[in-house]
C-alpha cells in the first residue's frame, strides 16, 4: 500500500481518537492527575499573598 | 571584452569544482573537500560556522534550551497557582497552560517531573489503560504528531535528550558497537514497549471486567493494587532514567530524603532501599554511557521514542538524499553517517526520504553533508 495512503489514514484515525477523547473529557482526567503533582511541590514554594 | 578580462575569467573558472549538475560549489566548501588551508581562511570559519552550527546545531541548542526552561516554568506557574509573568513577557505562560496541563506530549515526560508539570502520553498510556480507560487523547497524539512532524520532538524538544545532548558536549571519543550488536542493541527498546504495553493491556482488561460486572469488581481491583503496588502509578516510570533525574533527585534536593510527600507514588518507589539503588544505578549507567556515545537511551532503551519511530516512519516530515548531489560511496567525506546521533547509514539509504523509525529529525546529517545532498522534505 502507499506509503502516504497509510499516513493519511494513520492521521485521520489519530484525529479522531483526539476528537473523541476530549468530547468525552478525558483531557480532565490529565488536568486532575497533573494536580497531584504540582500539589506535592507546592509547600517548597512560596504560596501568592491574597490581594 | 578585453583580453585580461577573458583570461581571468577563464582562471577563476579553472580553479571552481564543478558537481554533477554543473553549479560551482563555493570556495569555503572547496576547501572543506579538498581539506586545503582551511584553518587558514577566515571565510571558511564564518561559513563553517554559518551553515554547520548557527544553521541548524546552535539553533536546535536554542530550542531545545527554550523548551527546558518553558518546560520548568510551566512547572512553577502550576504550583504556584498563578503566573509571576502576566502582564509581562509575552502575558505570562497561561496561553501554554492547555497544551502543558490537558494534552499528554509526545516525548518522554516523566510524570511530577520538576521541570515542568505536563505528562508524556506513554505515561499517560500505562497510567490510564492499566485503570481499564482507553486512553483516546494519548493514543491520538501518539498517532498524529508523528505522522505530521515525525520523531523530531526527540530530536528538538525532550528533555532527557537535551540532557544526553549536553553530555555528549564533552570532549570524549565517542564509540559505538559494530553495526550488527547496534541493530540487536537497538530492538531492546521494542521489546520494553511491547512488554510493558502487554502488562498494560492485561490489567486494562482485568479492571475493565471488574468494572462491567463480568468478574467480581472487588477481586480484580485487588489483583490490579497486587500487579502495580511494586511499580510506580506506570510500570515503566519505575525505572525510567528520565523520571528518576526529573523527579526522584529533585526531591531528594528539596526534601532531604525520598519520602512519601508524593503521595500518588506508591511508597516502595519512593523509599530508599534496593530498588531506588538499582534506579540510580541504571540513571548513572545511561549518564555514563552519554559520555562515550551520542543519545544512548534513545537508541537502545526509550519506548516512548521506540513507539513514536514505528508511526513515525510514515511521517511526512523526512531528510531526504538527493540522487543527483550525493556522490554515494564514493564520497571523501561521509559526514552524514559520522553525525547521526541515533546511528542511521544516510549512505547506505534509497535515494529520496528516508523513511526510519530510528530517526529523530535532528537534521546533524542535512548540517554535516558538505555536498548540500541531504534535505529536509515535507510531502
Amino acid at each position: 500500500m502507499n506509503r502516504r495512503a497509510i499516513a493519511i489514514a494513520i492521521l485521520c484515525i489519530g484525529l479522531a481518537a483526539l476528537a473523541f477523547g476530549i468530547s468525552i473529557g478525558q483531557h480532565e482526567i490529565v488536568r486532575s492527575w497533573l494536580q497531584v503533582f504540582s500539589d506535592a511541590y507546592a509547600p517548597f514554594f512560596p504560596q501568592p499573598i491574597p490581594p | 571584452m578585453s583580453e585580461t578580462e577573458d583570461k581571468s575569467k577563464a582562471e577563476e573558472k579553472s580553479e571552481r569544482i564543478w558537481d554533477k549538475i554543473g553549479r560551482p560549489f563555493p570556495k569555503w566548501k572547496r576547501q572543506i573537500l579538498e581539506r586545503t588551508r582551511p584553518h587558514k581562511t577566515l571565510h571558511y570559519w564564518v561559513n563553517k560556522a554559518f551553515e554547520e552550527l548557527l544553521a541548524i546545531r546552535i539553533i536546535r541548542f536554542i530550542v531545545q534550551l527554550s523548551a527546558f526552561l518553558v518546560l520548568f516554568y510551566a512547572g512553577i506557574v502550576f504550583v504556584l497557582g498563578y503566573d509571576p509573568l502576566i502582564g509581562t513577557v509575552l502575558g505570562g505562560i497561561g496561553w501554554l497552560i492547555p497544551i502543558f496541563g490537558y494534552i499528554p506530549l509526545p516525548f518522554d515526560m516523566p510524570q511530577g517531573s520538576a521541570q515542568g508539570t505536563g505528562i508524556g502520553y506513554f505515561d499517560m498510556i500505562q497510567f490510564m489503560g492499566q485503570q481499564g480507560i482507553f486512553p483516546y487523547i494519548a493514543v491520538g497524539v501518539i498517532l498524529v504528531v508523528p505522522i505530521l512532524v515525525g520523531r523530531s520532538f526527540c530530536g528538538w524538544i525532550c528533555p532527557f535528550g537535551f540532557v544526553q545532548d549536553l553530555f555528549a558536549l564533552t570532549p570524549i571519543r565517542k564509540r559505538y558497537p559494530s553495526k550488527k550488536w547496534d541493530e540487536r542493541l537497538k530492538s531492546i527498546k521494542y521489546v520494553i514497549l511491547f512488554v510493558v504495553l502487554f502488562l498494560v493491556a492485561w490489567l486494562g482488561t482485568w479492571t475493565f471486567l471488574g468494572a462491567i460486572g463480568v468478574i467480581n469488581p472487588v477481586l480484580a481491583e485487588n489483583f490490579r493494587a497486587a500487579v502495580t503496588t511494586p511499580f510506580a502509578t506506570a510500570f515503566w516510570a519505575t525505572i525510567n532514567p528520565s523520571g528518576v533525574f526529573f523527579v526522584i533527585l529533585p526531591y531528594l534536593y528539596l526534601n532531604g530524603v525520598v519520602s512519601p510527600i508524593l503521595t500518588a507514588w506508591n511508597p516502595p518507589f519512593i523509599a530508599w532501599g534496593f530498588p531506588m539503588y538499582i534506579r540510580l544505578g541504571f540513571l548513572i549507567v545511561i549518564l555514563l554511557m552519554a559520555l562515550f556515545m551520542m543519545r544512548p537511551y534513545c537508541r537502545y532503551i526509550c519506548p516512548t521514542g521506540a513507539l513514536m519511530g514505528l508511526v513515525g516512519q510514515f511521517s511526512f516530515l523526512t531528510v531526504s538524499r538527493s540522487a543527483t548531489e550525493c556522490l554515494g560511496p564514493t564520497c571523501d567525506s561521509p559526514r552524514c553517517k559520522q553525525a547521526c546521533p541515533v546511528g542511521i547509514d544516510v549512505m547506505a539509504k534509497p535515494f529520496g526520504p528516508i523513511h526510519d523509525s530510528e530517526c529523530i529529525l535532528c537534521l546533524d546529517c542535512v548540517a554535516k553533508c558538505g555536498h548540500d545532498s541531504v534535505k529536509v522534505e515535507y510531502g
